[in-house]
């Protein structure tokens, strides 16, 4: 019991004194560690971005995992950014990427996609609409719904204009 | 307990290891019950069936009660025959809680004698009813609990079938009705159709067979509500035991944070802490997950900023609570030291500060955008006069943002200007301006136009809170209500200026509306619709209802979802038209199916009509491929027109939330196809040349002023190239006309004000509880009044204006209804009288050339609609409104106004007789499907009047404001003055510019002070001539005490010497150190005395107290005394003289340390003219009975005092025109209270 106790002996004053001195680093650093500093963060910031795939399969075999798997960072890259999102707990409206992102993980939260099946595609100039069901559980129970996504082609890929779940 | 179960290890470690403990536990527990989702059919086959049972048996409980009170008012006894007339109007006289049965009664040759709100009930008669008592019939969509009786009046026989109706399922098919009235009743989460024998499918369970197996009640079977309760009550527990880990960490880390000396890194640290903290949870979504609605929606508010602690309202609202706390933390710190900043690095500390202020002002504006963008605009175009709980929520969130942001800045402001700026020449003109160079520096930065109404809110608010906290406390209520509704005030200005911005985002969101539905995604769905349905689709089906069944289709398809302009129908082997559904699509639009096209499936036609944008894209597919039916679909397109038509509310969901969509009708849109206009929906007919510069602009998007007719309007532009040209959108608003009202101003301001009000309400009714009295001042008492007296009439008033309005409102309705129901009437007599076609041609092209749509009634029934869809689907009742009937027909009226309820819906109709072609006709013009009726609805005439009245009673609360100010201002000077008076300041002189009593009062008062003060010089001269006296005697007599023993010592001195004692050494050196000790003590007398009799010569100058008490307290550094200063507000310089308050604070800490004190506060607080300290020791304290001797000269307790100290004290005070004096003393702590008077000259 001694030797549990000393190995957890690291107190939380300790932590703080880490948390205080790494503070007290920064601000006492030179000025070109500064920019060095800033430089790479900002490097890893911009470079973490994705890019939309060319790949119009790929696209929406992710929208598939993403929405069965409850992850929504699969597709959400592929969102235009004032794309037209309806689904059926009645949110509708134009919503940018990082808002989509909020209320698909709400939504998936709360109704669970078993099975999407996106059968139904047609392609038409630089649009592709694609149309098919979802499975899934609300509060305990199974329905289906119709599920409609409008892909648009920019710069050669592919992005989301418009999701409908209904 | 803990601690002594395990002696050797911290507790919170045993906490920590409980929890994890727990926590793993939660994940064995799914082992011992099942988790495949597998149910027990049986047992919850019994569960339903019982809770519908249940459920049946209440509602026939409840509708044979109410049919039963239907039946006995309908139905009394009557002088003489019962007719037609007598019932109707006794159904007239039916109360609001029998109004949901609907009923239709037949006479003994079954006719129709009387009726309410029939439907569409004609199947009913087909059925066997008479042996039915109760029983749940379903039609077409709708649902009803029904029941036949038959009634015998003084030999009448009449037949009654009286109908509740419990679900429409043509509303929302997934979670209708019954399903949530049976759960929302029983507590069951189950999903419950009603459907037809034939509907059901394998996924099916059939559990309720009711009367002539017609009716199925079915759940779905993969259902397993026990697992379902038991995982979220796991995972309740999970979060409880994540949130309780979460919370030990931080308050630990939260208690180890003194150890840090430096107070801006525990400052660092702290908000580090708080951050870490709210990530967390956030993280773990505790609360949140708990929840469940809109305010966990993130569609309803969220941004992109915050990495998602503030995607939600709900999150938004933690968010803001945590960085409250954060504030509250810090200022009660900077209060503490009176806002000095004690560090070397003055240069990085002014510029952190300098970031803060730029970082508070930015987040203001932020926040502001992002509700725009982040949250629609639903916020401020709120259409009820109460908002909903949502909205109520929102704006509570906007003030509570508001009230931190104005806190944070005004924090950071007098930082900046105690430390930087207070001993500038100007300072407060350099802290104005480096206020405003930072809101510049924030336009420049967001590139955002200088925003001068918002920045001058601002400005003044700050300036007014300094004014205030340097004037008063911030323990004050009073600061926190003017630091709220300043919060307000700000908030709504930015919100109003914004609104130009969020009326640019709206038209670029209603060009993106305009444009979704394009010709490819019609395609699409037209194509998608008709894949889904299945070859054989009415194959097994016998006595097909087509119109029925292309109903149902379209009702399920994404068509109906989007609005379109579209034609469901079916065709047989000939491709002839049977029957089918239309929404506003054209008369003569119709698709001409080929009998050639023998090839159907996937097949989608575009056929564009001469002469015209206008497109027919249509797809048709076999449904029977035996019979050969067709399904057909046709939707009309128009490139340059809005391709939505508004469906009744009545066959939609009404949970749909397009709040965040524009209303498309609010924008001037005209559409140009290479430089010409095609189509101009808009009030404004702009000429080329006023469009010259958009059209020669090639941008593909932007955003243009433009000048028609001379009035500035704001285009979103968007030009487009296809095969056809150049095809140019233009979206504008009138800027003179953004959607920011006064109203809009005024409703939100009111909603803080209330909201302020609830929380003081909430903090009065603590005190009250604590104290069990609230002590409201003379002031507040007035306003009370004055607000009671005003606000009373004025609401009496809005009521009645209200009411005023309404009627007029409904008579310009009436008028305008009458005006139209009468064009129709002639254009129908007109036609018919020349016999121009057939009666339905007739209306058909009445309701093309008028645009009008009506229905004809003949005697009770609906002969032809130009909606009659509506009426077959069973929306709308087909037999006239018993009202109308019993008025028109009965009672021979010409012509009648009636509102009645669909869906809760209300609907206002006109009607009138007219004769065609020698029969007469009831002829019906309603709102429901004529939207040109709506001027002004009740919500926007409440808004307004609300509007209107809430800015008249702001400008009376800002007038009664002021007028209680002036009413109560002299009394409440008095107060101070006479308080300063009875304090010994008779110095004081009250001067007010009042006129009459007031003026007299403070004539009569300023005499009165006058004299008190000669009457005092003169006591002071008598007094001060009698203690000189006094001290003459009592130096006399101090001195004759030493001398006594001196004079003895001496005696014996020389006894000795004459006796030749030969001890006389001895004595000689006890006699030299009693004289000298005797010496000592005269000595001590002289100097004491004479520092009383002499006072050093005064030397005012200006000082600041907390500097003094710490070169004080430092001069006992090495004695075991702790100090404690604490300041409540900013602590003013003022003019005093040093050295003399140094005396006094050394005297008072000697006295607390003889009196074994440890450790000693001094507590500063400043009123309006006096700086008070309070010097609080932790000694033996003072006698009671003695309390009012100790500032008397020579009174002293101590054995060796002298009775000069405290005397001394406040006769240094007293010549300072101040004060001191014993505010409390028992044996825990002594209290002193010193009143420094700070205008000294």
């Amino acid at each position: 019991m001694v030797k549990i106790n000393q190995l957890l002996e690291i107190n939380y004053g300790f932590l703080v004194q880490i948390m205080y001195f790494r503070i007290k680093f920064f601000l006492n650093m030179k000025k070109l560690s500064v920019i060095v500093f800033t430089v790479f963060v900002l490097i890893i910031s911009l470079t973490s971005h994705l890019y939309a795939d060319d790949n119009l399969k790929a696209s929406i075999q992710n929208v598939k995992e993403g929405l069965i798997e409850n992850s929504i960072r699969k597709f959400l890259n592929i969102f235009e950014d004032n794309c037209y999102l309806s689904l059926n707990n009645g949110t509708t409206g134009y919503f940018t990427k990082n808002r989509i992102y909020y209320i698909m993980e709400n939504y998936l939260e709360q109704y669970k996609i078993t099975e999407c099946d996106l059968n139904s595609t047609n392609l038409d100039g630089n649009i592709t609409n694609v149309a098919g069901k979802i499975l899934y559980i609300y509060n305990g129970v199974r329905y289906t719904s119709d599920i409609y996504l409008s892909f648009k082609n920019i710069s050669e890929k592919w992005y989301i204009s418009q999701l409908i779940i209904n | 307990m803990i601690s002594r179960a395990f002696p050797h290890i911290k507790k919170v470690y045993v906490y920590f290891f409980i929890i994890a403990l727990l926590y793993c536990g939660t994940f064995l527990v799914p082992l011992f019950i099942p988790t495949n989702g597998s149910i027990d059919t049986n047992a919850q086959i019994t569960t339903i069936k019982k809770t519908l049972s249940e459920f049946l048996d209440n509602e026939t409980d409840i509708f044979n009660k109410k049919t039963s009170a239907v039946k006995t008012i309908l139905f009394s006894e009557s002088e003489g025959k019962l007719t037609n007339n007598i019932i109707f109007e006794r159904i007239n006289r039916l109360s609001s809680s029998l109004w949901g049965i609907y009923f239709e009664i037949y006479n003994s040759n079954n006719q129709l004698f009387a009726w309410k709100n029939i439907t569409d009930t004609a199947f009913v008669r087909n059925l066997n009813y008479s042996k039915r008592k109760f029983s749940i019939i379903k039609n077409k969509s709708i649902l009803y609990s029904f029941k036949v009786d038959s009634i015998n009046v003084n030999g009448q026989k009449f037949t009654a079938m009286y109908y509740r109706i419990l679900d429409k399922n043509y509303i929302d098919e997934n979670n209708n009705t019954f399903t949530k009235l049976i759960n929302s009743k029983n507590k069951l989460n189950a999903s419950v159709f009603v459907i037809s024998d034939n509907e059901l499918t394998n996924t099916q369970l059939k559990l309720l067979h009711r009367v002539n197996n017609d009716i199925f009640f079915s759940v779905n079977n993969n259902y397993n509500k026990a697992a379902d309760n038991f995982f979220e009550k796991i995972n309740f527990i999970r979060l409880l035991l994540l949130f309780s880990f979460f919370l030990i960490v931080t308050i630990k880390l939260f208690k180890s944070l003194d150890n840090v000396e430096s107070d801006f890194y525990k400052f660092c640290l702290l908000f580090i802490l708080l951050f870490a903290f709210r990530y967390l949870l956030n993280l773990i979504s505790f609360p949140a997950a708990l929840l469940n609605g809109d305010i966990v929606n993130p569609a309803i508010y969220s941004t992109n900023f915050g990495f998602g602690i503030l995607k939600s309202p709900f999150e938004l609202r933690i968010t803001i609570f945590f960085v409250l706390i954060y504030l509250i933390i810090l200022l009660r710190f900077v209060v503490k030291n009176n806002f000095s900043i004690t560090t070397k690095k003055r240069k990085l500390v002014l510029f952190l500060l300098l970031l803060f202020l730029w970082i508070e002002i930015t987040s203001l504006y932020y926040f502001v955008d992002s509700l725009f963008v982040g949250g629609g605009i639903k916020y401020f175009k709120i259409i009820d006069v109460i908002p909903n709980f949502i909205s109520f929520f929102m704006l509570f969130n906007i003030l509570l943002f508001g009230f931190n942001v104005l806190l944070a800045i005004l924090i950071t402001s007098l930082l900046i200007y105690k430390n930087y700026l207070q001993s500038l020449a100007y300072a407060k003109w350099i802290m104005i301006f480096v206020f405003i160079l930072m809101l510049s520096i924030n336009a420049l930065l967001l590139r955002n136009s200088l925003d001068i109404y918002t920045n001058a809110a601002l400005t003044a608010s700050l300036y007014f809170l300094s004014r205030y906290v340097y004037k008063t406390t911030f323990n004050k209520v009073a600061f926190y209500i003017y630091l709220s509704l300043c919060a307000s005030f700000i908030m709504i200005i930015k919100m109003g200026s914004i609104s130009s911005n969020a009326e640019k985002h709206s038209a670029k969101v209603a060009y993106l509306e305009y444009t979704r539905i394009n010709q490819s995604w019609i395609k699409f769905l037209i194509q998608n619709n008709l894949k889904s349905i299945q070859t054989d689709y009415l194959e097994k089906k016998e006595n097909i209802d087509f119109k029925n069944e292309a109903f149902e289709i379209w009702n399920k398809s994404q068509i109906k979802s989007e609005n379109l302009i579209s034609e469901f129908y079916f065709l047989d082997s000939l491709h002839n038209y049977i029957d089918g559904v239309n929404f506003s699509f054209p008369y003569g639009y119709s698709k001409n199916w080929a009998i050639e096209d023998s090839i159907y499936n996937g097949k989608i036609d575009i056929d564009k009509i001469p002469n015209s944008f206008d497109e027919i894209i249509s797809g048709v597919v076999c449904v029977d491929s035996i019979r050969k039916f067709y399904l057909g679909i046709t939707v009309k397109y128009n490139k340059f027109s809005y391709n939505v038509v508004s469906i009744p509310q009545i066959i939609i969901k009404d949970d749909i939330d397009k709040s965040n969509i524009v209303n498309i009708k609010d924008f001037e849109i005209i559409t140009l196809l290479n430089n010409r206009i095609i189509n101009n929906s808009s009030n404004i007919n702009p000429t080329i040349t006023e469009l010259e510069d958009i059209l020669k602009n090639k941008k593909k998007e932007y955003f243009t002023n433009v000048k028609i007719n001379d009035e500035e309007y704001e285009f979103y532009v968007n030009n487009h190239h296809d095969e056809s040209g150049k095809s140019t959108y233009l979206f504008g608003y009138r800027k003179s006309n953004y959607s920011w009202f006064l109203y809009d101003f005024v409703r939100i301001f009111l909603f803080h004000v209330a909201i302020i009000l609830l929380v003081l309400s909430f903090y009065l009714l603590i005190i009250y509880l604590r104290n069990k009295e609230i002590k409201f001042n003379y002031q507040a008492r007035i306003l009370t009044i004055f607000l009671f007296i005003t606000l009373v009439p004025l609401l009496i008033l809005a009521v009645f204006f209200r009411n005023v309005n309404t009627l007029k409102i409904d008579d310009n309705f009436r008028i305008a209804m009458s005006r139209d129901i009468d064009k129709i009437s002639l254009y129908l007599e007109k036609y018919s009288y020349y016999s121009v076609g057939n009666l339905r041609d007739i209306i058909i092209k009445a309701n093309n050339d008028l645009g009008l749509n009506f229905t004809l009634y003949k005697n009770d029934r609906v002969k032809f609609s130009t909606f009659y869809d509506y009426y077959y689907f069973g929306n709308l009742p087909k037999i006239i409104n018993h009202k109308v009937y019993f008025r028109m027909v009965l009672q021979n009226a010409e012509e009648q106004h009636v509102t009645y309820r669909i869906n809760a819906y209300p609907i206002k109709a006109s009607y009138k007789k007219i004769e065609l072609n020698g029969e007469e006709y009831i002829l019906e013009l309603s709102d429901l499907t004529n939207s040109n009726y709506v001027s002004i609805n009740s919500a926007e005439m409440d808004l307004f009047i609300f509007g209107s009245y809430g800015f008249a009673v702001i400008v009376i609360i800002l007038l009664i404001v002021l007028l209680t100010n002036k009413i109560s201002y002299p009394i409440i000077r008095l107060t101070e003055v006479t308080k300063k008076v009875a304090k010994g300041d008779l110095n004081i002189k009250l001067i007010l510019n009042e006129k009459g009593e007031i003026a007299e009062l403070v004539d009569g008062f300023n005499q009165m002070v006058s004299e008190l003060k000669v009457a005092q010089e003169e006591l002071a001269v008598k007094e001060r001539e009698a203690a000189w006296r006094e001290m003459a005697k009592q130096v006399a007599h101090e001195i004759k005490n030493p001398l006594t023993p001196m004079k003895l010592s001496v005696q014996l001195l020389e006894q000795a010497y004459k006796d030749k004692s030969p001890q006389f050494g001895s004595i000689f050196e006890k006699v030299i150190n009693t004289v000298i000790k005797q010496i000592d003590i005269l000595k001590n007398i002289a100097s004491e005395f004479s520092v009383v009799a002499k006072f050093p010569s005064t030397k005012i100058e200006k000082i600041v107290l907390l500097d003094i008490l710490n070169e004080v307290i430092k001069l006992y550094s090495g004695d075991n005394l702790a100090f404690e200063i604490n300041c409540s507000s900013v602590i003013e310089e003022f003019r005093f003289d040093s050295e003399q308050l140094r005396r006094i604070l050394i005297n008072l800490i000697k006295n607390s340390k003889e009196a074994g004190a440890t450790l000693i506060k001094f507590n500063v607080e400043q009123s309006s003219d006096d700086t008070i300290l309070y010097v609080i020791d932790n000694g033996r304290g003072i006698e009671e009975s003695i309390h009012n001797k100790i500032f008397e000269d020579k009174f002293t307790t101590k054995s060796e005092g002298m009775g000069i100290g405290l005397f001394l004290t406040k006769t240094i005070l007293n010549a300072f025109n101040s004060n001191i004096e014993l505010e409390k003393s028992d044996k825990t702590e002594t209290i002193f209270k010193i009143i420094l008077k700070r205008d000294n000259q």
